[in-house]
């Protein structure tokens, strides 16, 4: 795996991460992604698009009119009830997934 | 809110979604430009993917695609129109009859509240009757299950306003309009409350034609005064043109209305309101189920009323006599149990669909050579990165699009000319044929069907990168000839079977007889005076010039009454019973083989035809054989010929005939042979009739001209079938025509080759059709193979001529050969025209 790429099924979860704290705008989606992995991850505009548009269509996320920091009018993604639901779900799916990995890898 | 009504609003903002996700995306690149970072990547690509996930995208390719789609046919309009014409056609044809058949058997009459209408039949062990009697019907009207109980029936009477006419005359329950709903077109229809009472003053509603014809669709006739079998009768209204009741037929045809309870103040000897035994006379008997009882449980209901009617007429109806119940409110009743007529809807449907077949085929052939002129754009198309699935999607776009074009033509086609080709074929004219919901989607699922017939195979051939189109292009050809070869040996077979009807000797001298049914049972003649009625009659024919014999029948031949009987349980024949006067033979012109003839007073004697003697007793002396078909013995006392009186389709019916019973004078038919035209006397019966009863209304018909009606429903069937087999082979032509020119155009080189090492010209023409020599034979061989199988079906159409008889076969073998040599031959002789320096240059 190259180093800036990602597990596989992976980006929903992070995405919805990084949008727990607050609405913030698909850009500093990836830049919170890139920054949190200590630039390890690198998250593809043409993978972030077509996800959050899943999301939308879940209804996991929402979108909304705001000011971006260069004073620009762009939507900024909120996490919504149901995304909550689902990123605990996702990490709790993950984490056991990691589990079952790491037992694995250390036993056989 | 749910996935799907998400889905649904992310259709509905579609546009202003998708600006906001360009902006987002424009906001992400600029900011990604401060980074300088240049490797964006495709924008479009990317918006692509992000509305991907809405999950509409299979409706913007299908617009796109339509789009693509209509601007190609607009392109090339002669092509499209050939298309949609061809179609239509086939599709047509397939529409047309599951109209029919859907008009007839699945949608309502038009009506009230039709779906809570039932129709009866009468069953016993023994018997099966579509009518019931008139008492019983009014017995059932006591039913829980029932309510609104109607009766229908027809008759015969005559209607005097400065002369005699005989016209049609429906009798109806006072119920039967009102229930019905709708409304007189003048005046009113008949209350039940005051005009179905003994002495509620007689009155008369006109049916449409006759007020038009004899009233000149005068609305002041309400009111007036009219004379039906001499008695007075006022009337009150007039059928609405498009009223057709629950009779298709006799709702058009009837020309005066009555109520039938009050029938004996026109005929005060009738029996029909009095006698419990429907063979002679018996109404349609229909009523509403009331609420909460389904046919079954209405049918279970009417059990014990049935038991308790056949307790108090022993002697009128059978033992163990119901009724049956059928939907009321079609035109046809379907009965499930019996499903006799299934095999020749199915030939009809096999045939029909053989048309769809052929003209699919046909147009296969037609965009297979589309897709050869489209090769370029295609690759071009595959090469900037257009998979194959999105090829063959977008072609069977088209397809389906030229299919639903077809299907909407053809619906129309049809609806064009149901109109006429039912009233061609004798059906009721006034039954609403415009196709309901069943056809239409009948039609578009026909059409969807055949865009895949003709369309896949075209579309996966054209992203193929080899084409071995050439196969395919067979098999559409093969499909073509073997349905064409179907079709029309199954119209030889048709046509064959007619001719032979024709010149077919029934046995009997038909050419020369008249049947008069003076309907003495309708009109109330006890056997005495009906006995002395005839008499009569046939003492004042003998004084007429041109009369050479006569006798009285009981079941008259060619006509629709047949009395049969199961002969012994060990020997299966149906033994065909008639009633018959001294002189029977003499005036049918059947011989007497052995034995004599009836006398005035012979009783337990029978004479039985040559058929029927070998069925009964192979091998002996029929004069000393006794039939015992019950309690009754009878002696044979002669021996006659065959002769086909009932049915001209089955082969020799085995005929007994009984002397006429006094009981049963008054329903008989009287035969006259004379040794004049026929048509001439025809009115002087009419005539001589009347001048001893004025009132009777009889029916005179030449057995010719019986014949050639019964013959007339085999002619329209073969027309039709013809029809389908003269359009079968015209598409079969064209295709062939096509393709073998295709095939040369192709070739050129070859054939530039060919001539240039000098091959002579009838080489040349073999080589470019000698490879659809052997698929085409083997077409053929499978069509005559499949219309073998299918016109078993067919063989009551065929009057005796075996469904196997090899002229029709050789015929339509022939004419399938010359023509399609033909249509072969003229493309392949432009080879002939090759230049062979030009097609060695060219390329």
């Amino acid at each position: 795996m190259a180093k800036n790429e990602m597990l596989p099924g992976t980006l929903g979860m992070l995405i919805l991460r990084v949008l727990q704290p607050g609405p913030i705008h698909g850009y500093a989606i990836a830049q919170r992604i890139h920054a949190l992995s200590k630039e390890l991850l690198q998250v593809e505009e043409g993978s972030l698009y077509p996800a959050l548009q899943r999301m939308l269509l879940k209804g996991w996320v929402k979108a909304e009119w705001g000011i971006s920091e260069t004073n620009r009018k762009v939507r900024f993604y909120k996490l919504t009830a149901e995304g909550r639901k689902q990123l605990q779900t996702e990490i709790e799916d993950f984490d056991r997934v990691l589990q079952g990995i790491r037992s694995v890898m250390s036993r056989a | 809110m749910g996935d799907f009504f998400r889905r649904i609003y992310f259709l509905l903002h579609r546009r202003r979604l998708e600006r906001e996700l360009e902006n987002d995306i424009d906001f992400h690149r600029e900011m990604l430009s401060g980074e300088s970072r240049k490797d964006f990547g495709n924008a479009t690509l990317m918006r692509e993917r992000s509305r991907e996930a809405w999950g509409w995208g299979w409706l913007d390719r299908l617009a796109q695609d339509l789009r693509f789609g209509l601007r190609l046919l607009k392109k090339s309009p002669g092509l499209a129109f050939t298309a949609i014409m061809v179609l239509a056609l086939g599709i047509g044809v397939n529409v047309t009859a599951f109209n029919l058949v859907d008009v007839m058997f699945f949608k309502p009459l038009n009506v009230r509240d039709p779906h809570s209408l039932v129709r009866f039949s009468g069953k016993s062990p023994m018997s099966y009757s579509n009518v019931i009697s008139y008492p019983a019907s009014v017995f059932y009207q006591q039913s829980a299950a029932l309510s609104a109980v109607m009766a229908q029936t027809n008759t015969r009477v005559t209607f005097t306003e400065e002369t005699n006419q005989e016209i049609r005359a429906g009798l109806v329950t006072a119920n039967y309009f009102s229930e019905l709903g709708g409304s007189a077109a003048y005046g009113r229809y008949f209350d039940p409350k005051t005009d179905d009472t003994p002495d509620a003053a007689p009155v008369a509603v006109l049916g449409y034609n006759f007020w038009q014809r004899q009233f000149g669709g005068d609305p002041s006739v309400v009111g007036r005064t009219i004379r039906i079998n001499q008695h007075p009768a006022t009337i009150i209204g007039v059928i609405p043109f498009n009223f057709i009741g629950l009779d298709p037929e006799h709702g058009e045809t009837d020309e005066v209305w009555l109520v039938i309870s009050r029938f004996a103040y026109f005929v005060p000897d009738t029996k029909i309101l009095t006698d419990f035994n429907d063979g002679e006379s018996g109404v349609h008997m229909s009523a509403r189920l009331k609420p909460g009882f389904t046919r079954q449980a209405a049918g279970a209901a009417l059990e014990p009323l049935s038991q308790e009617l056949v307790r108090q007429h022993p002697d009128k109806l059978p033992k163990g006599y119901k009724l049956v119940l059928f939907p009321g409110a079609y035109a046809e009743a379907l009965d499930p149990a019996d499903l006799s007529f299934l095999p020749m809807f199915g030939l009809f449907a096999a045939l029909v669909l053989l048309i769809l077949v052929a003209s699919c085929s046909n147009l296969g052939n037609l965009f297979l050579g589309q897709a050869v002129t489209r090769e370029r754009e295609i690759s071009i198309r595959m090469a900037l990165g257009a998979t194959r699935p999105r090829i063959i999607r977008q072609l069977m776009t088209e397809s389906l699009l030229l299919a639903l074009m077809g299907a909407a033509t053809g619906l129309f086609l049809s609806w064009v000319i149901s109109r006429p080709m039912v009233a061609w074929l004798g059906g009721p004219g006034r039954l609403d044929l415009a196709p309901d919901w069943r056809t239409i989607v009948f039609a578009f699922v026909i059409g969807g069907l055949a865009s895949v017939l003709f369309g896949l195979s075209p579309a996966r051939q054209a992203t193929r990168p080899a084409h071995k189109a050439s196969r395919v292009r067979t098999i559409f050809m093969a499909a073509q000839i073997a349905a064409s070869c179907v079709l029309l040996v199954v119209s030889a077979l048709l046509v064959r079977g007619l001719e032979r009807a024709y010149n077919y000797d029934p046995g009997f001298d038909y050419t020369r007889i008249i049947t008069l049914d003076p309907q003495l049972y309708a009109h109330g003649y006890e056997p005495a005076k009906a006995s002395q009625f005839m008499e009569e009659v046939q003492s004042r024919l003998r004084q007429l010039p041109g009369f050479d014999a006569a006798a009285l029948v009981r079941n008259p031949p060619l006509g629709n009454r047949v009395t049969m009987q199961r002969a012994h349980d060990e020997i299966k024949v149906n033994i065909h019973q008639n009633e018959i006067s001294p002189h029977y033979f003499q005036t049918m012109g059947i011989p007497l083989l052995r034995g004599r003839d009836f006398t005035a007073n012979d009783q337990g004697v029978i004479i039985v035809s040559e058929s029927c003697a070998r069925a009964l007793w192979p091998g002996k002396d029929p004069l000393q054989q006794t039939w015992k078909p019950g309690e009754k013995k009878y002696s044979v006392i002669g021996l006659a010929g065959n002769a086909r009186t009932t049915a001209l389709r089955n082969g020799d019916d085995a005929q007994v005939y009984l002397p006429m019973t006094s009981a049963n004078v008054s329903s008989a038919v009287l035969l006259v042979k004379t040794s004049r035209p026929p048509e001439d006397l025809v009115a002087n019966l009419g005539a001589l009739v009347r001048t001893i009863d004025p009132v009777l209304s009889p029916n005179v018909q030449p057995l010719k001209t019986i014949l050639a009606e019964k013959l007339s429903d085999s002619k329209k069937i073969t027309s039709v079938v013809g029809g389908m087999g003269t359009l079968a082979l015209m598409l079969a032509v064209l295709g062939l025509y096509g393709v073998v020119a295709y095939n040369v155009s192709q070739k050129t080189r070859e054939i530039g080759i060919r001539i240039a090492l000098g091959a002579n010209s009838s080489q040349v023409v073999q080589s470019m059709v000698a490879n659809f020599f052997l698929p085409l034979s083997i077409a053929m061989a499978v069509g005559l193979v499949l219309a073998a199988l299918l016109s078993g079906i067919l063989r009551q159409f065929l009057y005796g001529l075996s469904n196997f008889d090899p002229l029709s076969y050789l015929g339509a073998v022939l004419l399938l050969g010359v023509v399609g040599g033909l249509a072969s031959l003229l493309p392949a002789r432009r080879a002939l025209k090759v230049n062979p320096m030009e097609a060695l240059r060219c390329e």
